[in-house]
Parts: C-alpha cells; sequence; structure tokens
C-alpha cells in the first residue's frame, strides 16, 4: 500500500489559488459591476444558448446584473468572511484554550465550561436570533460566524495543550523558572499550530456553508452584495427557468469547500502528531476525548445543517 | 469518582443557567411579539393590555426573576402566540424531530463507517480518495441546496418519494438523508482515523500473527475497538439533529422542534424559543457529561488528572 | 349600498396554458351526488393560529375561511353584497342604524345548536373588547348598543353615521374577519376549549389542528348554502416557495400558495396557474410624512417643511422608476400600472386621468432632484421585507433601488424582518426610510383604507398625514350616497392625491395560485386577496 503522497494534492491546491488569484483580480477579470443591474435585461441565458450575449458570459440575473462578475466578486466574500472569522474566533479560541490547557483547576473548569456553553447553543438559531437583534450587513454576518465558531478552537487547542504540558521540555523550562507567557508562547504555541491550521483549514469549508445557509434564512449578507450564498439562495425557486442564476455560484462554492476540505483532510493526515505517530500514543493520547479535530460532536454536527 | 461527578453535574447545571440568561436577554432585544399579535392599528391601550396579560410590562429583571423561579417548579411558561403551556408545543414536536434525527443518524453511520473503514484499510489507494471525496462532497453544499436538488430528483422527476410532509417512511427518506449525507464525512474521517490506530496497535499485530483471517481481524477485532469514539459521536450527532435541522426541516416542510424555534424567533414568542434552545443545550450538556465521564470511567490516566 | 361596479367588469380566469377556460355559477345547494376525495394545500403561513375573533389578527383569513361565515358575503359575478348568514339588511337614520335579519334554521357544527342574534351580538362584542387583536377592532368599538328585535334580527347602532359598515361584517375582501362564533360553545368550553376544538356554520367543519403543520376540515353534508364537492380539505403548512412548487409537480398538493414572481417558473413546468386579478395595491413608502408626530425629521428630503421642495423630491422619485418593468420584469407582468392610489383600473372612481402612471423620465427626475436642491442626490435606506403572501415586495424594492441609484440617490438595502420593522412602523420610526408595500384590499372604498393609513385623527399605523386628506375623509365617512362618494374620490381626493404624490405609485398587482390536475373550476370574488371559496372548487372532469 503507498503511503499518501507528501506533496501538497493539486487539485484542491490548484482550486484555492485560483480562488486567490481570483478575488485579487476580481476588477480585472469582472466584465461588468457585479451590484448594478437593468432589470430589462434581467435572465439572459449563459452566451451559448439562443438569446445569450457576449456581454454576458453567464447570463443575467433576476435583477439583470451579471452573472459571471457575481460569481468573481463573491469570491472575495467568500475569503474575506472566511478569513475575518476565522481569523476571529482562531485568535480568541487559541487563546482561551492555551490558557485553560496550560493553568489547568479552576480556570480549567470555569473556561472549559463557558465554551461547552457556547458549544451547546443551537448554532443556526441563535444566528438568527443574534441578526434579528443587530439587523444584517456584511460585519454582522462576520461577528456571528465567529461567535460561534470560537469554542470549536478553544476545545481543540485545549486538549493539544493538556499533552504538550506533559512534556518534558515544558516541565525543564517550568524549572528554568520560566515564567508561564514564555512557556505558552515559546513551547506550547508553536506546537499546537499543526492542529490549528487544520482546524482552521477545516472550518473554512464550513463557514462558506453557513454563509449561505444565513442566506436562505434570509439573515445572511444584505443585498445586493455578490455573495454565494445568496445568489444561490435567491435563485432556488427559479431552476426550471433561469438555472444559471444558481448552478454557477453553486459550482464555485461546491469547488471551494470541497478543495478547503480536501486541503484540511490532507493537512490532518500530514500535520497531526497523533497520526504521524500512529498507534506509538494511543493510550495516553487526549484523542481519546479529542479523537480527531472533527470529531468532536459539534465540530461536525454543528453543521448537523450548517450548510 | 463521585465527587467529581456531582462536580461535574452541578456545573452543568450552572452552564445551563447561563444558557437561559443568554437566551432570555438576546430575545428581548430582538423586538416586541406585541406588536405582531395586534393589527397596526390598534390603540395604545390595547397594546398595554396584551403587554400586562403576557407579563411584558413589568421590568426586565423582575420577568426574567420570575422566569426562572418557574423554571425551578418546571413551569417554562406559556407561548405568547397560543398562550398555552411551551411544554405542549415541545412534546408536540419531539416526535417528529426524534424521527428525523434517528434516522439521519443511522443513515450517516450507514454511509461514513463502512467508508471509513474502507478507507483506512486501503490506505492511500484511489478508492481511499473516491471514499472520501464522496463523503466530503455532502459537506460541500449548503442543506438547502443537497435537499431541493434531491426533492426534484427523487420527488418531481422520478416519482420515488414524496416532496414535503410527515407521513409514512417514505416521507423521511429524503430529508434524513440530506442531514445524514452531510455529517458521514464526519464519521468517515473519525472511523478511518480510528481503524488506523486500532490497526497499528500491538493488539491487532498479535491477531494477525496468531494467523487470523484478515477479515475477522478487520471486522472483530479492529472494528469493536474502533467504535467506540465512532458510537458516542453518533449519540452526540443524534443531539445534534434534533436542533441542528432546521433548513433541512424548512425544505422538507418537516414539523420539527428547530422550526418551531425558527418560527417562533420571527413571530418573537420569547418562552418557546426560550424553552426550546435550553432543551437542546441541555441535551448537548448532558450528553457531553455522559461522554466526558465515560471516558474519564475509561481512562485512568484523565481520571487521575481531574479528580 | 350600492355594488362596487367595477367588480362587474372582471373575470376571474383559470388559465391552462394560457388558454383561458370560463367558470360556471355555483352550484346550488342540495346536490345529489355526496364529496369526495381529498384537496390539499400548501400555504406559507397560518398566521398566527388563533381561532377566537379577538385572538387573531387577519393573516390566519386563507385558513379560517372554509368553516367560518359572515353576516354578508359578495357575489362572486358581480362583486355586489350579498346575503349569507344575514338573508336581508336595512340601514337607516343615514347610517346609523343597521338591522340584519338572519336565516332560520341555520345549525353549527357538531349539534351544537342553531345560529341566532345572540351568537351576531356575541362575536361583535367580543371582537371589540379591550386587548382585541382583531384588525376590525376600532371599527367595532365604535357600536354604541346592539338591540335583539327576536333571534332573527338584531339592530346595530352607532353614534355616527357608519356608512361603510356592510363592509365590516361580509366575506370577500383580505382579512374578512367578522366571523360568527357560537355564543354557546364559547362561552361553556372557555376561550381555550373553543380554540381546540372550534365550531362554526360553514361548509366545512374542524377536524384537527396540529400547529405549524397541518389543519384538516371535513365537508358538511347537506350544507344550507353549499355542500363542497370534496370530502376532506387539508391545509398544509410550507414556508419555502421551492418545495411548495415541488410538492404541487410531484402531485403531494392540489393547490400551492405562490407569488407572481413564480409564474413564468410554473409556465415552464407546465403547472397551471389560478389568476387573482388586482387583488393589491403596489407603492413605495417614502417614511417621515407625518409633521405633526415626535418622530418627525425636518431633514427628510421628501418630508421637509418647504412642501414645493418635498413634492419634487417625491415626484423625481416616481419620474426614476419604470413602472412598466417593474410589472413586467418583476411580477411577470401581472398587473396593472396605474398613477393613482389605491384605485384599482375599473373602479368608478378611477378617472382615465388618474389610471395613467408618471412617466419614466430619469433626466427630468435629476432635473428636478438638482431643483430641489440635491444636485448629487442624498442618501436614503430601502427596507427589504416580506409580508405573508407577498413575497416579491423585497424583489420590488431592490428593483426601485436600482433605478434610484440611476438618478445619483444613494440606496442602502436593508433586509429586515417583518417583526422589526412592525415596531418601525407602529411608532414611526422610519422617517427617510422606504418600503415597497402591497396593501391588500381590507376595504372597498379606497377611503377606507385611507381612513386607516392616513387619517391623523384616528391611525396610528401612518404612512402619512396631512390636513386635507383628514378633511374628505370626515367627509366621505358620514355621507351616505354611494353616488356622491364616487364623484369626491374621482374629482377631490383622486386628484389631490395624484398631485400630492406621497409615495412611489406602481399600480395593482395581481395573485396567482398553482393548482394541480384534480381541480376543476374555482369560482373566486374578485378583489379578494387569498384563497377562498373552497366549498365551490369543482372536481376536474
Amino acid at each position: 500500500m503507498p503511503a499518501p503522497s507528501r506533496e501538497l494534492p493539486w487539485f484542491p491546491g490548484a482550486i484555492l489559488a485560483a480562488l486567490v488569484l481570483t478575488a485579487v483580480f476580481a476588477p480585472y477579470l469582472a466584465p461588468q459591476s457585479p451590484t448594478e443591474g437593468d432589470i430589462t435585461q434581467k435572465l439572459i441565458p449563459p452566451v451559448w444558448m439562443e438569446r445569450g450575449e457576449g456581454r454576458h458570459p453567464l447570463g443575467t440575473d433576476r435583477f439583470g446584473r451579471d452573472v459571471l462578475s457575481r460569481v468573481i466578486y463573491g469570491s472575495r466574500i467568500s475569503l474575506v468572511v472566511s478569513l475575518l472569522a476565522i481569523g476571529l474566533s482562531g485568535t480568541f479560541g487559541t487563546a482561551l484554550g492555551l490558557i485553560s490547557g496550560y493553568r489547568g483547576g479552576f480556570t480549567d473548569s470555569l473556561l472549559m465550561r463557558f465554551t461547552d456553553i457556547g458549544l451547546s447553543l443551537p448554532t443556526i438559531l441563535i444566528a438568527v436570533v443574534l441578526v434579528a437583534v443587530s439587523e444584517p450587513s456584511f460585519r454582522n454576518v462576520v461577528l456571528v460566524i465567529s461567535l460561534l465558531l470560537w469554542p470549536r478552537f478553544a476545545r481543540q487547542i485545549r486538549g493539544e495543550t493538556l499533552g504538550i504540558k506533559e512534556q518534558d521540555f515544558v516541565a525543564l523550562a517550568v524549572v528554568a523558572g520560566r515564567s508561564s507567557t514564555w512557556i505558552i508562547s515559546r513551547h506550547i504555541f508553536p506546537n499546537v499550530v499543526p492542529t490549528l491550521l487544520v482546524i482552521s483549514t477545516l472550518q473554512v469549508g464550513y463557514v462558506i456553508l453557513l454563509e449561505g445557509t444565513l442566506s436562505f434564512l434570509g439573515v445572511g449578507v444584505p443585498p445586493p452584495n455578490p455573495a454565494w450564498g445568496l445568489m444561490i439562495a435567491d435563485g432556488r425557486g427559479f431552476l426550471a427557468t433561469a438555472w444559471w442564476i444558481t448552478l454557477f455560484p453553486g459550482v464555485a462554492m461546491l469547488l471551494t469547500v470541497l478543495a478547503v476540505n480536501l486541503m484540511g483532510d490532507w493537512l490532518r493526515d500530514h500535520l497531526d502528531p497523533k497520526l504521524r505517530q500512529l498507534g506509538s500514543r494511543a493510550e495516553t493520547e487526549p484523542a481519546a476525548i479529542e479523537p480527531v479535530p472533527e470529531a468532536r460532536p459539534r465540530g461536525a454536527a454543528a453543521g448537523a445543517d450548517g450548510g | 469518582m463521585w465527587r467529581y461527578l456531582i462536580g461535574r453535574a452541578l456545573q452543568t447545571l450552572l452552564s445551563m443557567l447561563v444558557v437561559i440568561s443568554i437566551v432570555f436577554f438576546l430575545t428581548r432585544l430582538s423586538g416586541n411579539p406585541v406588536h405582531l399579535l395586534l393589527d397596526v392599528n390598534a390603540s395604545e391601550r390595547d397594546q398595554q393590555i396584551l403587554m400586562h396579560h403576557l407579563g411584558l410590562d413589568k421590568p426586565l429583571p423582575v420577568q426574567y426573576g420570575i422566569y426562572v423561579m418557574n423554571i425551578f417548579v418546571g413551569d417554562f411558561g406559556n407561548s405568547v402566540l397560543t398562550r398555552r403551556p411551551v411544554t405542549e408545543h415541545i412534546w408536540e414536536r419531539l416526535p417528529a424531530t426524534v424521527e428525523l434525527g434517528f434516522v439521519a443518524m443511522f443513515l450517516s453511520v450507514l454511509i461514513g463507517v463502512p467508508l471509513g473503514m474502507y478507507s483506512a484499510v486501503h490506505r492511500g489507494s484511489m478508492l481511499d480518495s473516491a471514499a472520501r471525496v464522496f463523503a466530503v462532497l455532502g459537506q460541500s453544499m449548503p442543506a438547502f441546496w443537497l435537499g431541493l436538488m434531491l426533492i426534484l430528483i427523487f420527488a418531481v422527476v422520478l416519482g420515488l418519494f414524496p416532496a414535503g410532509g410527515r407521513g409514512g417512511v417514505e416521507n423521511i427518506v429524503l430529508p434524513a438523508f440530506t442531514l445524514g449525507y452531510f455529517t458521514s464525512a464526519a464519521i468517515l474521517r473519525l472511523t478511518r482515523s480510528a481503524m488506523l490506530e486500532v490497526l497499528g496497535s500491538d493488539y491487532i499485530k498479535f491477531a494477525r500473527l496468531k494467523g487470523l483471517h484478515e477479515q475477522i481481524v478487520l471486522w472483530k477485532h479492529g472494528l469493536k475497538n474502533a467504535l467506540l469514539p465512532v458510537v458516542t459521536f453518533a449519540v452526540m450527532l443524534f443531539v445534534q439533529f434534533l436542533g441542528g435541522a432546521v433548513v433541512t426541516e424548512t425544505v422538507f416542510a418537516w414539523p420539527g422542534l428547530g422550526r418551531l424555534i425558527l418560527e417562533s424567533i420571527t413571530t418573537r414568542d420569547y418562552p418557546i424559543v426560550q424553552a426550546g434552545v435550553l432543551v437542546l443545550s441541555a441535551l448537548y450538556l448532558v450528553g457531553n457529561l455522559f461522554v466526558d465521564v465515560l471516558y474519564s470511567y475509561l481512562n485512568p490516566r484523565i481520571r487521575h488528572a481531574r479528580a | 349600498m350600492r355594488p362596487r361596479s367595477w367588480i362587474v367588469s372582471m373575470i376571474v380566469i383559470l388559465s391552462l396554458g394560457g388558454a383561458g377556460q370560463a367558470l360556471g355559477q355555483p352550484k346550488a345547494p342540495g346536490r345529489a351526488e355526496a364529496p369526495t376525495g381529498t384537496l390539499t394545500v400548501a400555504v406559507a403561513t397560518f398566521g398566527n393560529e388563533r381561532w377566537l375573533p379577538h385572538l387573531y389578527v387577519g393573516a390566519e383569513d386563507v385558513v379560517l375561511k372554509p368553516m367560518y361565515e359572515n353576516l354578508l358575503s359578495r357575489d362572486p359575478k358581480t362583486g355586489e353584497l350579498s346575503p349569507m348568514l344575514a338573508e336581508r339588511w336595512k340601514v337607516a337614520d343615514g347610517g346609523r342604524a343597521w338591522t340584519f335579519y338572519l336565516r332560520k334554521g341555520v345549525q353549527f357544527h357538531g349539534g351544537k345548536g342553531e345560529f341566532t342574534a345572540e351568537d351576531v351580538r356575541f362575536t361583535f362584542a367580543t371582537l371589540a373588547k379591550e386587548g382585541s387583536a382583531n384588525s376590525l377592532a376600532p371599527e367595532f368599538r365604535l357600536i354604541k348598543s346592539m338591540e335583539i328585535e327576536d333571534p332573527y334580527t338584531i339592530t346595530v347602532r352607532f353614534e355616527k353615521p357608519f356608512v361603510a359598515f356592510g363592509n365590516k361584517v361580509n366575506q370577500g375582501l383580505f382579512a374578512s374577519v367578522a366571523f360568527i362564533q357560537s355564543k354557546r360553545h364559547v362561552e361553556s368550553t372557555k376561550e381555550d376549549g373553543a380554540e381546540r376544538q372550534p365550531i362554526a356554520t360553514g361548509p366545512w367543519k374542524f377536524v384537527e389542528h396540529i400547529r405549524g403543520d397541518k389543519i384538516v376540515y371535513e365537508a358538511v353534508e347537506n350544507h344550507w348554502r353549499a355542500t363542497p364537492n370534496f370530502k376532506r380539505l387539508v391545509f398544509l403548512k410550507v414556508p419555502e416557495p421551492s418545495t411548495r412548487m415541488a410538492m404541487l409537480r410531484a402531485g403531494s398538493v392540489d393547490v400551492i400558495e405562490i407569488g407572481g414572481e413564480y409564474s413564468d417558473e410554473l409556465k415552464k413546468v407546465g403547472v397551471r396557474t389560478l389568476v387573482m386579478p388586482n387583488v393589491s395595491w403596489l407603492y413605495v413608502i417614502l417614511g417621515g410624512q407625518w409633521p405633526t408626530k415626535a418622530t418627525y425629521d425636518p431633514k427628510v428630503p421628501w418630508a421637509q417643511p418647504d412642501a414645493e421642495r418635498a413634492r419634487k423630491v417625491r415626484l423625481a422619485l416616481n419620474l426614476a422608476v419604470d413602472k412598466n418593468a417593474v410589472m413586467q420584469r418583476v411580477l411577470g407582468g401581472l398587473g396593472t400600472v396605474m398613477g393613482s392610489w389605491l384605485s384599482y383600473p375599473s373602479d368608478p372612481w378611477a378617472s382615465d386621468a388618474l389610471k395613467k402612471p408618471y412617466p419614466y423620465d430619469p433626466a427630468k427626475a435629476k432635473a428636478l432632484l438638482a431643483e430641489a436642491g440635491y444636485p448629487n442626490g442624498f442618501e436614503t435606506t430601502m427596507n427589504l421585507t416580506a409580508w405573508p403572501g407577498r413575497g416579491f415586495l423585497p424583489d420590488v424594492g431592490e428593483a426601485v433601488a436600482t433605478y434610484w441609484e440611476k438618478i445619483g440617490v444613494k440606496v442602502k438595502r436593508r433586509p429586515i424582518d417583518r417583526a422589526v420593522f412592525a415596531s418601525d412602523f407602529r411608532a414611526r420610526a422610519y422617517s427617510g426610510v422606504s418600503v415597497a408595500y402591497a396593501s391588500p384590499l381590507v376595504a372597498p372604498e379606497p377611503w377606507e383604507v385611507v381612513y386607516r393609513a392616513g387619517y391623523t385623527k384616528a391611525a396610528l399605523c401612518l404612512f402619512m398625514e396631512h390636513p386635507k386628506l383628514d378633511e374628505f375623509i370626515d367627509r366621505l365617512a358620514v355621507q351616505p350616497s354611494f353616488q356622491e362618494r364616487v364623484r369626491i374620490m374621482r374629482d377631490e381626493m383622486g386628484p389631490w392625491l395624484h398631485e400630492y404624490v406621497p409615495g412611489v405609485a406602481i399600480g395593482a398587482a395581481h395573485a396567482i395560485a398553482g393548482v394541480g390536475p384534480k381541480v376543476g373550476e374555482w369560482p373566486l370574488i374578485a378583489g379578494h386577496m387569498g384563497f377562498h371559496n373552497w366549498e365551490y372548487v369543482g372536481h376536474k372532469k
């Protein structure tokens, strides 16, 4: 049986590279404005179909906006929402997880119960309440998603920290009289980075789907922003007459999420220490509690229908 | 052990109190149900009478106090809309929700475990990748989209299943698959890594050395030992499905708990939202407590670390 | 009461692939054939799911109507007020006294006794009681006394003339909510019991209600008015429109509630649609035109104290929008573009001048904005709020916002749920905010609508206020002659509103329903938004 390749997988890699390039160069790539439309030009089919027009290669939506341009600009929204939400929740969750795991005792109990509460709230319903309180906007969507994500980071990182704390080099540093801050930042944090990377990657897909779900429920990124989720949600009732307004953003979303999920799987296989040292630590493994980054129920199932 | 148990149980209770408080104040921030219960032309006096009747005219801290006190005697209040006990509404919806959650969990395991086993045994092969891509695909599209596609293909075009609503066995297939497919990727990952771990253990090496048939090694010795995390995960998944299926319930017109809460958010039926979220959180917290206790019982190291 | 002659000229068509199909008369009662089969209907909402008159608001209308009856009805063909539970009625004392002569021998469901004047008095009193949620409560509170002369005669008296009271006790409009209840049943079972097992006198009796999911009715055989053709009538609540369409196509349901924006989609997949023409009045509200109220903001361009400049802004916002394009493109052509407020194309008070829409003239609009002092436009917010059964409103708002942007107005879109907006609505806290709105035809005459939406002295929820408007309403409300009311509306109020430009007028919108192969002829009452007349729905031959 061949071992999995150590090289970056080309398929997800290529898709993610294309995504980032599209997002960065959106203004140069998009043939039209993504938000301005003319309802007299609505529902023009893609260029290869009858009635198609060269100006709108993938056709226009219900308000006469160019679908291609919206899909292109949509990559920005997906990327920015994911980066911001994961950056925010990742930072907060990691900090909490590190402190909780390293300190142990009462601090740990307190922070972990706090995290449990965060995990126990039904994600989507709470998102709907939050947006109802604040009204939909780009900023609020990012904040809501971050608020829902941080406990996942906190839990995982704490689990990792617990394991690392037991290692000899940490004990030595304690003996050497290093401060907790020093130990956490120099010894423990670098060791949780691989896990952090894995969780973050796997969350990207979830965030993108969650954005779509929020749009479906009417509490996502407000129109006329070209968010993929919003486009799919908006066109879902028009599949027979105008399949192109949902198909193209749908494909873009599918490919992106598929790519980040595959990338996350690959990263886990290669970065996760638990899987690198198969079997050798099985009985001491916090993995028994935190089996794999996504195995913690909320990790996967908040997704219950996360997307 | 008992001290640990009692301590954790108390912490869980405290967590629930925090959940109640969060939801209580969050829902109050989201608008006044009276505005939806009355006609826009209702007089100021009608409004006051109704507010008084619903107990919404009291200061917020008083309302909060009354609410919490009542919960301790098992009174979750009456629905603002129907003025019937909230518990009645939740019980009304629970069977549909449990039914869907159970079948979805079953489907998820049915897809995830064999694929995960296969993937672990044939690690790195083409089929390993194919199995994983199949599972990850389910996690790569929004549930509302997958649901609508399933409806169009299996209900409208093929006429195999009803398009929505609750009824016989045939009604549950599509919504359960929509939910279950999404989480099957997580089950696959979990089974795969647990299997890999078990397969690398001395125990399995010994079984192989004894010359046992490979299939017996895999299914009897391998799966049996890899199953614990999968089973706990499946249990938590079930808990998650009870409230996390909002979108699936909406798309398939399934009269479940998630939809009840979602619709109660839009009508600002505070008592139902509060009690609904509390029930879901409590299920999670209790499930979580159960899993933690189970693990700490099975894993002496952790038990000592916590005690 | 005079009939609204516009209704006469309306025909309701059940179109099959474009080909119209004529509708027959409702069948006479006492037919030989017994009801058979089940008619299943998927609707977006059940409203608040309340059954008693002081608890429901009006959104329940569609699902309650099969069971309940009113004193009066409207003729499906002519639209005239017609007898229902009252055989005839008499208006006296300039509209201050309304006497209803009730039908004898009408039984409540489940052997709960005969319908009498006591039930009428009980219903009206409950509807008007303090804390009532009913949208007609303000009107019914004007009742001074109710006198029962004998079990079949009741006289309702008012302090001031109430010339349109007949319109409040009839069936045949959106939210026709004075449904007759059984006094004995409600009093003996108490509120809770009456809500769990509601009874009435209509052609369908209550079987089951699973909240948020299903309501089941069964045909009443040998009903005094019309025995249904179907044995069972089942309503399912299916909030997602694409699911409703799929259920209809898959044969899981026979009728679906759906917005006009889906008409092309339904046509494409070969689903028959039932068109209910001109049932709601579509316009964009420009919030803030209430100078006497605390939330008045003089900086709002279209409501500023300088009346001339404010009018120029409102006119510019009208000229900037291509109403025909909105009607054709957003609503799939299901509507009639109009220039006047709250008048329907065939209303006797809708003169030709009022029917003509403001032209689409972006250049003129830009010039007007400049004249009003906004050469570079201004910033405003467009709320995108969907009302139940009117899911197209956010689309209309989006289209209008796009047009405004072309003349330099910067429009922030604000998708906002109805609950949040309802608070703003009540508190008049939406100065400077616009919102696309479709008024269902809650009253046949436009002044009755204005009474609810633009009468400073009565209305809490104001779209606008103006002393001139109050003056019109004061005159119309006590004018017993229908002819004279028509004249005032046609020659005075209509032209004044047209000139004043209170909002962006778009026109009258149709409503549609998708129907499956089981559904045969279905006579509808013109102007009635939402489903009704279930008892007359025939089997498809």
